[in-house]
């Protein structure tokens, strides 16, 4: 059996004029050190992740998985979200998939050979690359 | 007289023979000159008592909150079974969790069964989700500027109703349009005004892994600094934090969605799922009352009944 904690009332937290409380990984007052989120370094920046021969990627804990995938053109890639949030796979100069809920998944087939990066439009702080090779 | 002015007349009175006295109102020190009047520091402003709501996320599915729309609506009952009827109720964002028209539909028609003196609301990242803000924009953005951005006085209190978390503009962002328009907004403002800013992500690197800040805040909270008192309420986090940092006061409010895992405690910021017995110690409503006395707001978050 389940224990409910005693409520402690209405007032669970009354902050005013003073009450400052310890933040854990927060810097004091630290926008100005802070990376901007749109600048942060993704998986899809690092050098080091060779792309991944797939056309399955996995949306899960709010990264692409693999983030760097290769596909032969004409392939379909297939986004399947397994996180408790909604995302998007918004992939540049191609309309942006419907928000996609827990199990959901988006296929898209790329056709000229490059390559495409692409990022959940809400939360673009995910970003992914598919390279397309020519078949 | 009222109690502001006799306490300034006593204090100056105290002084008498200084020359200039020093009283401390509203967070700011104001000289009174001898013999003149004794005036409040926030002059012009009187009590006001507002809610703030946050992140119902209209259209969630999930174990974290299998009925968002019925937790939401119990937000409201609570509101309306207040002991007094708020000036007006803010919805800090995340309105909807996938910006259908169905959803957007569904939070306005509950919005209106609030009993307030108004109600108003600003963006968050899940009311835009493929970026596009029309739709938004569309129900909810008719007075505002921009991307969604207004502002409002109440009591003697401006408020501002900011945007910074609409893909268009990046996420954790102001954007320059958007500072430009607070710096003009603010400019005729006097220094003993009151500042009450509403933004969905919190304006302090609350955890900017996670995308828990804004990058620019720094340069609105700048244009803020001459203000004796700041005090910005956020949402995004759908937990309750409190930070000050000199004049500005910093508060986010818990969701009625679903509550999220504190700072670095979870793999991922995403819903987190606790025993459904449980969920309504996780979310509720903020409770804010501006003292004309004080100049302060102070926040009483409540969970739901």
């Amino acid at each position: 059996m389940v224990r409910i904690p005693a409520r402690t009332g209405p007032l669970a937290v009354v902050a005013a004029v003073a009450g400052v409380l310890a933040l854990a990984g927060c810097g004091s007052h630290g926008q100005a050190a802070a990376p901007p989120i749109h600048d942060m370094p993704s998986a899809a920046d690092t050098p080091a992740s060779a792309p991944v021969a797939t056309t399955s990627v996995d949306i899960v804990n709010f990264a692409f998985t693999p983030a760097v995938i290769t596909v032969r053109s004409g392939a379909a890639v297939t986004w399947t979200n397994k996180d408790a949030d909604a995302h998007t796979v918004g992939i540049t100069g191609a309309p942006v998939s419907r928000p996609l809920q827990t199990g959901e998944a988006y296929v898209h087939t790329f056709g000229q050979p490059g390559t495409y990066s692409y990022k959940c439009t809400i939360h673009p702080q995910m970003r992914g690359t598919v390279v397309v090779t020519s078949t | 007289m009222t109690e502001i002015d006799r306490r300034g007349f006593l204090k100056c009175m105290a002084w008498a023979g200084t020359g200039v006295a020093w009283t401390v109102a509203g967070g700011l020190l104001s000289g009174c000159e001898l013999g003149g009047t004794s005036k409040p520091a926030a002059a012009k402003t009187r009590d006001l008592y507002f809610v703030q709501i946050s992140d119902s996320h209209i259209g969630f599915k999930g174990p974290a909150n299998q009925d968002v729309t019925g937790t939401f609506s119990g937000a409201i009952d609570q509101i309306n079974a207040l002991p007094s009827r708020p000036g007006f109720v803010m919805h800090t964002g995340d309105l909807t969790h996938t910006s259908t028209a169905a959803e957007f539909d569904t939070v306005k028609q509950m919005m209106s069964t609030i009993k307030a003196g108004g109600t108003f609301q600003v963006p968050g990242e899940h009311d835009a989700v493929t970026g596009d803000d029309q739709a938004y924009l569309g129900i909810f953005g008719k007075n505002a500027t921009g991307s969604g951005y207004y502002s409002f006085d109440m009591a003697g209190v401006h408020f501002l109703a900011l945007v910074n978390s609409v893909a268009t503009q990046g996420m954790g962002h102001l954007g320059q349009a958007q500072l430009d328009w607070i710096r003009k907004d603010l400019s005729g403002l006097s220094s003993d005004t009151p500042i009450v800013v509403f933004a969905h992500v919190p304006l302090f690197a609350m955890y900017p892994a996670w995308g828990w800040s804004t990058d620019d805040a720094m340069q609105a909270l700048a244009m803020m600094k001459r203000f004796a008192a700041v005090t910005c309420l956020n949402g995004h986090v759908h937990q309750v934090m409190s930070k000050v940092e000199g004049n500005v006061t910093f508060h986010t409010a818990r969701a009625t969605g679903f509550p999220q895992p504190k700072p670095g405690e979870a793999p991922n910021p995403g819903p987190l799922t606790v025993p459904s017995n449980l969920l309504h110690q996780a979310i509720g409503i903020a409770e804010a009352r501006f003292s004309a006395r004080t100049g302060h707001v102070a926040v009483i978050d409540d969970t739901l009944p």
